[in-house]
């Protein structure tokens, strides 16, 4: 390949810009002022003059003499631009540099160095590069100013015995360097007015791939005034305690990379507050990259939480909770602990999410507003008990996912468990919709019981709103046991809706002691697969109309008066199939309205069936280790009047099977026993009793 | 190939930008325009009760701050500016034993130099200190 021309002249041109303005070789006048030295270049230096002998001014800074202490010559390199500050047990020494030294204010006690950088500083001099090294068990950092700034931490360790071990009064941008290699230690006094042990006013931007470790003993571990980034470079940020919060970030949080630990915090492990108003970005968490642990064990306390939308995107997170459920007099309200919440919105479309939560009434994934999971991977353990708010005068239990607004799963891993007594897998304020993606709730609790009056059920998913599911894999278990109050018996039901249930595609495994798909309103089936059975009551439960109009739906209910598919006869509202394909051990609503064909006959449990007409296997299926009496089976294939064989005890090879092989697609049967069954169309009658035609019937 | 070249072009490139000039002299100048210099190498500098000392690492020279205009660094040779010895040398000199008496005060160092028996001497003049041994 022919090289351009062009290509050297550009390379120098560049590396003239990259280079930077560093004087070698030629003296430097160094002028010591007791602990800050002005390190000046001879090129640099000019003309210094004396007036009266009383100040010597040297490129703009009027010293007085008498503070001057020493001035010598050498060779040694000044970067222009920087100061630096050692560290040594009791003192600090301040070096600046001379280009700047106008612009620079240092006062040194003991090993407390503070800086004022002057408001004349602008682009014609550029920001300023404060370099960090060193230990003082009784020392800090204090920078006020108004232009950008540059700190570089180099291995320095402070322990404040007076304030903030770190402050910078500085509102605008302030970059932090973790120089490769350094552990840097900052702990703040335990008393004191401080914000923080490591308080901005401006906004940060962490980068290189050094140690931060932080310890709040009066306040905040971490603040900073506006947003806080974390870059693709940033090394590690552990926050080991703190009185307050671990990191309490105003405007916004963004990590894009960097190994950030958060953990020992008295209230929440990272808090993002909304304060820039109109600023779009106000109130959000924005994780795109790197590992975020938190762990916290405050009553009331959350992990993260955001006053605005928290987008996950690429970030591996762990957060521990184990607060209980506390009242916090300020807001007159209970406060339960979280992992993980936003004020707003949450998306999540990819990175990983690991949250466990035990305390009572705890959330692990909180929206006060819609959640959507489009990618990534979510795990949520949930062991908190139900408690009882006094304030609200309301028993509450605990919840994987909890959202005020809607939940939305179009893609990536959701995996939810709950063992606390009332709790939730998912518990949704507003509408459920799943069209793909994996989505698996899995409660074993009780119901909570405060009182015969104050209870609440365990549920593995719940929405107050319409549940719609037409893609994806959604699998509900609740499989706790029924208590009784002392008015009612309260068990666990599988997926429940407050409104209306659409299931139209995807795969949707329910398992229950109470109901394992109930509606309040009306239910509709129409494509998909859908497994629903109920150890204790109704497989599928419509308080309205149940219309199946397609898919597969194979549902399981208990004894009598229960049945695999119930609609609300009482009130007036039935049962119709239409479509698809129905096999439903229990039985099914009286009176239910079948357009298609459909056979009845009894079943014996764990034993495989297939119906066949001829040879042809219409329908390959395993019948449930208990359930209640009756087997109803219906296809769009099946003939008003036309006999099928219903074998029992078959041998089944091939084909693809769902709900853990319970039924089988395109498979093959061998062997059996047969049992001719006439098929019908028209008002089912049959409920859930048995009287037909050869077979055993369903044992518990 | 070419990559070599590039980053040795690169690594002169960063030298050029280095200002690596060296500095031979620091050139006070007084108030009534006189300037005297030092060499710049090694140089140490303290105020003493209104008075600079600069010691090159042979003699220390005092310069009184009230008489100080202004002080810069030269990269003229030693010839061009009339050094701090030479300033010194037709200057009144006060002269101290080695034991730290004082043993008169002389119109030049050259009239101390003939009329002061053997021995080694301390000389304080308007601008050095410096040692003296009459043989």
């Amino acid at each position: 390949m022919k090289r351009s021309p062009l290509l050297l002249p550009l390379c120098l041109a560049g590396a003239a810009l990259v280079v930077p303005t560093m004087t070698v070789g030629a003296q430097t006048l160094h002028v010591v002022t007791g602990s800050v030295t002005y390190d000046i270049p001879a090129a640099q230096a000019g003309d210094m003059t004396y007036d009266g002998g009383t100040t010597l001014t040297i490129l703009g800074r009027a010293i007085p003499t008498s503070a001057i202490t020493r001035m010598y010559t050498d060779h040694a390199d000044v970067v222009d631009g920087t100061v630096r500050i050692a560290y040594d047990g009791a003192s600090a020494q301040v070096s600046v540099a001379g280009n700047i030294m106008r612009f620079v204010e240092a006062t040194v006690s003991g090993a407390h160095v503070s800086i004022a950088q002057s408001d004349a500083l602008d682009d014609t001099t550029g920001e300023i590069t404060y370099t960090l090294s060193g230990s003082s068990t009784a020392g800090s950092f204090l920078l006020s100013g108004s232009y950008k700034s540059s700190i570089v931490l180099n291995g320095v360790s402070l322990t404040s015995t007076s304030g903030a071990a770190f402050d910078v009064q500085n509102g605008k941008r302030i970059s932090i360097s973790l120089a490769d290699g350094t552990t840097n230690v900052f702990a703040d006094a335990a008393s004191g007015t401080q914000k923080a042990c490591f308080n901005v006013k401006g906004h940060v931007e962490f980068k290189d791939a050094g140690t931060l470790t932080l310890t709040g003993n009066a306040n905040h571990a971490y603040k900073s005034g506006e947003y806080t980034e974390l870059k693709k470079s940033t090394g590690k940020i552990q926050i080991l305690s703190a009185v307050a919060d671990g990191m309490h970030v105003g405007q916004y949080l963004e990590m894009k990379g960097g190994t950030l630990s958060v953990s020992g915090a008295g209230d929440d492990g990272i808090q993002v507050e909304a304060n820039a108003e109109g600023d779009e970005l106000d109130g959000q968490a924005i994780l795109s990259g790197g590992s975020l642990t938190i762990s916290s064990a405050a009553a009331g306390g959350k992990g993260l939480k955001c006053d605005s939308l928290l987008t996950l995107s690429g970030t591996t997170v762990s957060i521990t909770t184990t607060g209980n459920a506390t009242y916090d007099a300020t807001e007159g309200e209970y406060k339960a602990s979280s992992a993980l919440s936003s004020a707003a919105d949450i998306l999540i479309t990819g990175g990983t999410l690991t949250l466990q939560t035990s305390g009572t009434g705890s959330k692990a994934l909180k929206s006060d507003g819609q959640l959507s999971i489009a990618g990534g991977s979510v795990t949520a353990t949930v062991t908190g008990a139900g408690y009882y708010d006094s304030s609200a005068l309301e028993a509450k239990g605990s919840a994987a996912i909890s959202t005020g607004g809607n939940l939305s799963i179009s893609g990536g891993t959701v995996s939810l468990s709950n063992s606390g007594k009332g709790g939730k897998g998912i518990k949704c304020d507003g509408a459920l919709n799943v069209v793909d993606g994996s989505l698996t709730a899995v409660t074993t609790g009780t119901a909570y019981v405060y009182s015969s009056s104050y209870t609440t059920s365990a549920k593995a998913i719940r929405a107050d709103g319409a549940i719609s599911i037409s893609g994806g894999s959604v699998t509900a278990s609740a499989t706790g046991s029924t208590v009784s109050s002392g008015r009612e018996s309260s068990a666990p039901e599988g997926i429940e809706s407050k409104k209306t249930i659409d299931i139209s595609g995807g795969i949707v495994m329910a398992t229950s002691t109470d109901d394992a798909i109930n509606s309040a309103s009306h239910l509709t089936i129409s494509g998909g697969y859908v497994y629903a059975r109920a150890t204790g009551n109704d497989g599928i439960d419509a308080n309205g109309n149940c219309y199946i109009k397609g898919g597969v739906v194979y549902a399981a209910g208990a004894s009598s008066p229960e049945v695999a598919i119930d609609a609300n006869t009482e009130g007036g509202y039935k049962l119709y199939i239409t479509g698809g394909t129905v096999v439903a051990f229990g039985g099914v609503e009286s009176n239910a309205s079948v357009s298609q064909g459909y056979v009845s006959g009894s079943w014996t449990a764990n034993s495989n069936y297939a119906l066949t007409s001829g040879s042809t296997p219409l329908a390959v299926f395993k019948a449930p280790a208990s359930g209640g009496t009756g087997l109803f089976l219906s296809l769009a294939s099946l003939a008003s009047g036309s006999s099928y064989t219903l074998k029992s005890g078959v041998t089944v090879s091939g084909g693809t099977p769902f709900f853990g092989g319970y039924y089988t697609e395109g498979a093959t049967v061998s062997g059996g026993t047969s049992t001719t069954l006439t098929a019908a169309t028209g008002t089912y009658s049959g409920g859930g009793g048995g009287g037909w035609p050869g077979g055993g019937g369903g044992r518990w | 190939m070419m990559i070599k070249c590039y980053l040795m072009l690169l690594f002169v490139l960063a030298s050029l930008l280095a200002k690596a000039d060296d500095y031979k002299r620091l050139v006070f100048t007084t108030a009534d325009g006189q300037t005297v210099s030092v060499a710049a190498e090694g140089l140490e500098m303290t105020i003493v009760d209104g008075q600079l000392r600069v010691s090159d690492g042979t003699s220390i020279y005092v310069l009184p701050l009230s008489t100080l205009a202004s002080m810069a660094f030269s990269t003229d040779e030693a010839n061009a500016i009339r050094t701090l010895a030479e300033a010194d040398a037709d200057a009144p000199v006060t002269v101290f034993t080695a034991a730290g008496q004082r043993a008169g005060t002389f119109a030049s160092l050259s009239e101390a130099r003939s009329r002061l028996p053997r021995g080694l001497y301390i000389i304080q003049s308007r601008i050095t200190t410096s040692k003296l041994l009459v043989r």
